[in-house]
């Protein structure tokens, strides 16, 4: 006997497509780009259109007295948002389709990044995310307790962009997300960590990223302190420096790289990096170290 | 655009996390380093 399920059903009979449940989650909200921003977002039957309409009610909740001990959830159905976002906080977002073009939540603004402001307690979750100009798809100002996991990070027109560029950054973990580009000009950057008086990428964890790109897949400036910084298991193709650590304070640890100039940048390799496959295309060598 | 409430409120919640790290590497620099095999 066969028992069909409604669209509804699927969603809350052990999650999503994708296998995500938040059983713990405070409030619960769905956007489909066929709904409309004048339902309650309470439903798939009554999803609001736009993502930063659920994003505008899950920030409404927080009580800013205290931090949160239960995250909301906002689901988003397969379909292509051109929307210019400001982040959630303390909330899941979590896109349902399957990893491939034209399958996923697709958050693709016509011009600018997608998602541009502070992360704090944002979680990213199963979403593709394209950028049509030379931007950070995720400009993340300051970043604070922040997961970004099961994402693709894309280019939509031929332009130097970068995938998550942060300003001051602290316990930030990025994994099992794809950087890659369809375009003549690939996707320059994967992570941008800028500098300055008292910046930070602290206590990051980065890993089993596919990153192809250009210019560099990990990029620290000199300014920027990396304290803990650990990035992992990352395969990236084939920038002019795989990772560069330009502070020196980052851990690499078994990332697999092709350089066309230096596979690793770091002043302390001797001591903070350990088994990294590295070919760098100057030299074609291979080495089991993490220097070059 | 606007800063909403919740933007205001997260941007300043997140700088003070980061501001406590500032604060603890201040003081993690001015420790000083200790080796355990001195005498």
């Amino acid at each position: 006997m066969s028992k069909s399920v409604t669209k509804a059903q699927l969603f809350h009979m052990g999650g999503t497509p994708v296998g995500m449940d938040f059983p713990g989650a405070e409030n619960f909200y769905y956007v489909d780009n066929n709904g409309s921003d004048n339902n309650d977002g309470s439903s798939w039957d009554s999803a609001k259109a736009t993502i930063q309409a659920a994003i505008t009610l899950s920030n409404a909740t927080i009580d800013w007295s205290t931090t949160p001990d239960r995250y909301n959830v906002i689901y988003i159905a397969p379909g292509v948002y051109a929307e210019n976002l400001t982040p959630a906080y303390y909330c899941h977002l979590v896109g349902t389709g399957i990893r491939g073009t034209d399958t996923m939540a697709e958050i693709h603004p016509a011009t600018g990044s997608c998602i541009t402001g502070t992360f704090l307690g944002t979680h990213l979750y199963n979403l593709w995310l394209e950028v049509n100009t030379a931007v950070p798809c995720l400009d993340i100002g300051i970043c604070n307790n922040s997961l970004i996991e099961f994402c693709t990070f894309t280019n939509g027109a031929a332009v130097a962009a970068t995938a998550v560029d942060t300003d001051n950054c602290t316990h930030l973990t990025m994994r099992y997300c794809s950087v890659e580009s369809g375009q003549s000009t690939g996707m320059a950057y994967g992570l941008y960590h800028r500098g300055g008086d008292e910046k930070y990428a602290h206590n990051c964890r980065i890993h089993d990223n596919v990153i192809h790109c250009t210019t560099a897949g990990i990029w620290i400036q000199d300014t920027c302190t990396a304290s803990q910084y650990t990035a992992w298991n990352n395969l990236i193709a084939r920038p002019t420096k795989g990772i560069d650590d330009n502070n020196g304070t980052s851990y690499l640890y078994n990332n697999y790289i092709t350089a066309t100039s230096d596979a690793i940048e770091h002043a302390n390799s001797a001591t903070q990096c350990i088994g990294n496959h590295v070919i760098n295309n100057a030299t074609g060598a291979v080495e089991a170290s993490g220097t070059d | 655009m606007e800063e909403s409430k919740a933007d205001k409120m997260a941007r300043e919640r997140a700088q003070a996390a980061l501001d406590k790290l500032a604060e603890a590497e201040k003081e993690k620099a001015k420790k000083p380093k200790v080796n355990p095999k001195a005498k």
